[in-house]
C-alpha cells in the first residue's frame, strides 16, 4: 500500500475577474504530499488559499492548473473514486439538516455517500457511540447544542468511512469542553483507525496540539511546510513574557525598540497588571526592551523565558 | 457504457435516489400543516376561477361555464400543480441548501448531482400525485365534473410531459447554482405556463407567432392529450395513430437533453467558480 495517500502536483487556482480582465490567485503552485493516518494542519491568514486549497483536494473546486491524486487516482479524472474516499466538514456544524433527527441525518447522509444496509445501520452505531450521540438519536438537529451539532458534523464526515477527512475550521465556536472532545476524536480516528486528517484552521493551539505536520500558507503559497515539532524546535526566536505594573494601552508598547509584541494577555492579568509576550532574534535584546519599558514608566515585575509556540513560528514565517 | 452496468453502481445509484425520496417524505411530514394549508389555497384557487366563470351570468356578463369546459380547466389545471413545482423544485431546493450550508455535502456524493436530482423529481412527484390527487378529488367531488382515469395511457403521458417539466427544471437548476437568486424568473415561467400551456383558456385564441412558442412549452402537448383521454375519453391508439405522442416525446425528450447538459455545463461552471454551494 502506497504510503501517501494525497498528493498536489503544482496545484493552482486562479480566480478571473471583470470579464477576464484581471485575475485573482488563490493557490500558486501547491505541491505537497500527505501520508495515511497522518493529521496535516494548513496554517494561513484570512484570504491565504487554505479553504481554496481543502476545496479543490476534494473536487468542489476546478484546479486552474496541477492536479490532485488521492490514493493514486487523479480527483478530476476519477472523481466518483475519490468522492467515496473522502469525508468533509466544510461549513462546520452547518454540515447536516436541521430539520431532520440525528438518526435520519446519518441514514440520509450515509445514503448520498453509497453506505447502505447492514453497513449503515452498524456504521452509524458505532459512530453515535464514538461521537457520544446515542442518547440524542431521535432528537430535531435544531434542537442540538452547537457543540453536539459539531460532533454530529464530523461523524457525518467519517460515515462513508473515508481514507481521508478534511476538516474547515473544526472547533470554530466551540467551549473548551466540546473542543477538547472533538480534538481527542480526531486524533482517536486518525490514530487508531488510520484515517488521514486535513485540517485547516486558524486555531494555532489545536493545529500544534494535534498536527503531525504543518503547512503555512501566505497569499496562496506554502511557504513553510514540516513537522509541527520540528517547527518549533526550529524557531530563530526566543520567547519571554513580561509582567508589567499598571496596565499600558498597547498602542504604547507595540511600539516600543524593535521587538514585535505579539499580544498582551489579558487573560494571565492580575488586577493592575500586565503581561506582555514578546519575541526577538537574540536575548540580548531583552536589555533594549526592558530600557525602552523603563523610558515609558513601566514598571517590569517578572521576566519568564518561554517555549515558543506555533502561533510565533506562524508570525515569524508569514512576516519574513 | 460498462461502468453504468456495474451492479454496485446501479444499486448505489437506487440508494441515492431511495435517501432523497426519504428526504422529501420527512420533510413533507415535518411542514405537514404547510403542506396542508397549501393545498387548501390551491383548491380556493381553484374555485375562484369556476365561480369567476358563473357568476356574471345573472348580471348578462360571461357565459355559464359547462361541465365539459370545466373538466377541460380541471386537468389543465391539476397538471399546471405539477409544472408549478416540478420547473422550480431543483433551484429552489439548490438555493436553499446553499444557503443552510449543506449543498457541498451533496456535491460531494460520489453519484454526482444530477443523480441526486433525479432522487428528489421522484419524491417530489410521488407526495406532489398524493396531495394534488387530493386537490382533485375534492374539485370532482364539489364540482360534479366527471373525468375518465384509463391509469395505464394517463400514467404514461403524465410521467412523460413531467419528463419534459423536469428537464426544465435541470435548466433553471443549473442556472440556481450560480445566480442563486433565481426565485423571481422561475415564479414568473410558472406562472406564464397556467396561460400560455391552455391550462386554463385554449391556446387557439393567441396570435398565431405566440400559438407557435405556446406549442413548443414541455406541457402543452401532454396537456392536450390527457384532455383527449380523460375528458373526450377517447383511446390511447387515437393519440398514437395521429402522431400526438410521438410529439409528446420528441419534446420531453429535446427538454430533459438540453435540460441534463445545460445542468452539467453549469455544474462545471460553478465548479471553475467556486461557486458549488456557495451563497
Amino acid at each position: 500500500m502506497e504510503d501517501c495517500l494525497v498528493r498536489t502536483v503544482d496545484l493552482t487556482k486562479r480566480f478571473v475577474r471583470r470579464f477576464g480582465k484581471t485575475s485573482i490567485t488563490a493557490v500558486d503552485h501547491v505541491s505537497v504530499e500527505i501520508k495515511r493516518g497522518e493529521i496535516f494542519g494548513v496554517l494561513g491568514q484570512n484570504g491565504a488559499g487554505k479553504s481554496t486549497l481543502l476545496k479543490m483536494i476534494c473536487g468542489l473546486l476546478r484546479p486552474s492548473e496541477g492536479e490532485v491524486i488521492i490514493n493514486g487516482k487523479a480527483v478530476e479524472k476519477y472523481r466518483r473514486e475519490t468522492l467515496s474516499e473522502i469525508g468533509a466538514v466544510l461549513e462546520g456544524s452547518r454540515n447536516s439538516l436541521w430539520s431532520m433527527t440525528v438518526r435520519q441525518n446519518i441514514t440520509y447522509f450515509g445514503y448520498l455517500k453509497n453506505v447502505h444496509g447492514f453497513g449503515l445501520k452498524q456504521r452509524g452505531e458505532r459512530l453515535l457511540r464514538l461521537f457520544q450521540l446515542e442518547d440524542k438519536q431521535d432528537e430535531l438537529v435544531k434542537n442540538l447544542s452547537k457543540g453536539m451539532k459539531q460532533k454530529l458534523a464530523i461523524a457525518l464526515a467519517f460515515i462513508n468511512d473515508p481514507s481521508l477527512v478534511l476538516l474547515d475550521e473544526p472547533t470554530l465556536g466551540l467551549d473548551v469542553q466540546t473542543e477538547r472532545i472533538v480534538k481527542e476524536l480526531i486524533v482517536g480516528l486518525s490514530k487508531e483507525k488510520n484515517k488521514t486528517v486535513l485540517l485547516s484552521s486558524h486555531d494555532m493551539r489545536l493545529v500544534e496540539e494535534i498536527c503531525d505536520r504543518v503547512a503555512i500558507i501566505s497569499k496562496g503559497r506554502v511557504v513553510r511546510l514540516d513537522e509541527t515539532k520540528s517547527l518549533l524546535r526550529n524557531i530563530d526566536q526566543e520567547v519571554y513574557l513580561i509582567r508589567l505594573e499598571g496596565t499600558p494601552e498597547l498602542q504604547r508598547v507595540a511600539g516600543i525598540g524593535e521587538v514585535r509584541i505579539i499580544k498582551v494577555q489579558e487573560r494571565s492579568q492580575k488586577e493592575g497588571e500586565c503581561l506582555l509576550r514578546v519575541t526577538m532574534g537574540h536575548h540580548e535584546r531583552l536589555f533594549e526592551v526592558i530600557d525602552a519599558l523603563r523610558a515609558e514608566d513601566l514598571r517590569v515585575l517578572s521576566i519568564t523565558k518561554c517555549e515558543p509556540s506555533l502561533e510565533d513560528v506562524f508570525v515569524k514565517v508569514v512576516e519574513s | 457504457m460498462s461502468r453504468w452496468l456495474n451492479p454496485k453502481r446501479v444499486v448505489d445509484i437506487g440508494y441515492v435516489i431511495y435517501g432523497e425520496v426519504l428526504r422529501e417524505f420527512i420533510t413533507t411530514r415535518r411542514y405537514f400543516l404547510e403542506a396542508i394549508s397549501g393545498l387548501i389555497m390551491v383548491y380556493i384557487l381553484f374555485m375562484g376561477f369556476f365561480f369567476a366563470g358563473q357568476g356574471f351570468t345573472s348580471h348578462g356578463g360571461l357565459p355559464t361555464l359547462d361541465r365539459t369546459d370545466l373538466a377541460h380547466r380541471t386537468v389543465g389545471f391539476i397538471l399546471w400543480l405539477f409544472a408549478l413545482n416540478s420547473v422550480g423544485h431543483f433551484s429552489n431546493a439548490i438555493r436553499d441548501e446553499s444557503h443552510i450550508g449543506i449543498m457541498e455535502q451533496v456535491a460531494l456524493s460520489p453519484c454526482g448531482l444530477i443523480v441526486d436530482m433525479c432522487g428528489r423529481a421522484i419524491g417530489k412527484t410521488i407526495i406532489d400525485t398524493v396531495m394534488i390527487g387530493l386537490v382533485l378529488v375534492t374539485i370532482i367531488v364539489t364540482t360534479h365534473i366527471s373525468l375518465s382515469f384509463p391509469v395505464l395511457s394517463v400514467g404514461f403521458v403524465f410521467i412523460l410531459t413531467l419528463v419534459g417539466l423536469y428537464g426544465l427544471g435541470f435548466f433553471f437548476g443549473g442556472l440556481a447554482l450560480i445566480y442563486k437568486r433565481l426565485g423571481s424568473i422561475t415564479i414568473v415561467v410558472r406562472f406564464a405556463f397556467l396561460i400560455l400551456t391552455g391550462a386554463i383558456t385554449p391556446i387557439e385564441n393567441f396570435p398565431k407567432w405566440l400559438q407557435l412558442i405556446c406549442k413548443t412549452l414541455p406541457m402543452t402537448e401532454g396537456l392536450k392529450i390527457l384532455r383527449v383521454l380523460m375528458v373526450e375519453r377517447k383511446p390511447f391508439w387515437s393519440v398514437v395513430g395521429n402522431g400526438q405522442i410521438g410529439l409528446l416525446v420528441v419534446n420531453s425528450a429535446i427538454y430533459m437533453i438540453v435540460g441534463l447538459v445545460s445542468f452539467k455545463y453549469f455544474e462545471n461552471v460553478a465548479r471553475d467558480r467556486g461557486l458549488l454551494g456557495v451563497y
